[in-house]
């Protein structure tokens, strides 16, 4: 015959209101709610960085691909900041955070007037701010690479549209928040001018597929 | 190690709702991201200039369509055209800024469990 000490649950009940008590202590909730927040926000933050840079790695396989096809994707390199990364259309929310965003108003790379390209300072265009006069950026588009070289740089505000005017000759403008380091809501804008100085010639091979400009480029 | 399981499984599916409801917002209707990379060509009638060597991307002749607060811009020998924009485009996120808080927050978490 059981003993009735034998069958009385005391562990269900010693846990339950060892359960029950941690939460009414508020600390203790409060600490529970500032670490779930705390990982849901670093891991939202990991993934949409991780999420970028994989949609810009099967863009740049597409673009090694395609790189005489029609339509033809544009690549922008700037070997000063190891930048290498294909151009999106439109710079929309959307496009920026997949890489550099033309902006479909202005002139397409590579051709003649003002080509507008915008990234954001925290990722693709985070070292733009250390390009110099002199520096040499490039476009790749339809197996034509085109030269600019990097002639002004100037901090504007963001309402200043005049940077968007078309030009007589190759331009290409590179726009990003600044100041470049700072956190939240941007300001101002910086912006790098570069004039392209050459006529446009045919990519060398090793462009063509990918491989690093740094290196091949005159 | 269940309580570990459990918050790990919702802090997974919540960023993942983050995830998906920012890639919902995206303007273009889900257009993907070659898609988006290959428009260029797409809008190659844009009046831009040609380009010097014969391979011309460009057709002028053809205007984007006016919007409000919209700024002509003409180039002697091209044809006028519309910025339809307001500001330059706003090249910050914030992420950095929900990073550092998500940080923070677990940091201030942890101190506060001790």
């Amino acid at each position: 015959m059981l003993q009735p000490d034998l069958w009385r649950p005391f562990p269900i009940r010693i846990k339950s209101e060892h359960v029950v008590s941690r939460f009414r202590n508020p600390r203790q909730v409060a600490s529970y709610v500032l670490i779930f927040v705390g990982a849901v926000l670093c891991t939202y933050v990991a993934a949409t960085y991780l999420w970028m840079y994989a949609q810009q790695r099967i863009l740049l396989g597409q673009w090694s691909k395609h790189v005489a096809a029609d339509p033809p994707l544009t690549k922008l390199s700037i070997p000063r900041i190891n930048l290498e990364d294909v151009v999106l259309e439109g710079a929309s929310s959307h496009s920026l955070l997949l890489g550099p965003a033309h902006l479909a108003e202005t002139a397409i790379p590579g051709s003649i007037g003002n080509a507008v390209i915008a990234g954001h300072r925290d990722t693709f265009f985070r070292h733009v701010h250390s390009l110099r006069y002199g520096d040499d950026i490039y476009i790749l588009r339809a197996g034509k690479l085109f030269h600019y070289v990097v002639r002004a740089r100037k901090i504007v505000e963001p309402t200043n549209l005049s940077v968007l005017r078309p030009t007589k000759d190759g331009e290409l403008t590179l726009i990003t928040c600044y100041p470049t380091h700072a956190i939240g809501p941007a300001p101002q804008r910086l912006i790098i001018v570069a004039k392209m100085v050459s006529e446009p010639g045919p990519a060398p091979p090793t462009l063509a597929k990918n491989v690093s400009i740094g290196a091949k480029l005159p | 190690m269940t309580r570990a399981v459990v918050f790990l499984t919702a802090t997974l599916f919540l960023a993942s709702l983050g995830a998906v409801a920012q890639n919902n917002s995206n303007p273009s209707g889900g257009q993907s991201a070659s898609a988006q990379a290959s428009a260029p060509a797409q809008n190659a009638n844009q009046p831009a200039a040609p380009p010097p060597n014969a391979s011309a991307n460009t057709a002028p002749g053809t205007t984007t369509t006016p919007q409000s607060k919209s700024i002509q811009a003409s180039t002697p020998g091209a044809e006028p055209r519309t910025i339809s924009s307001a500001e330059l485009p706003q090249t910050s996120t914030i992420l950095p800024l929900l990073g550092l808080l998500g940080l923070g927050s677990l940091v201030a978490g942890l101190f506060a469990r001790r």
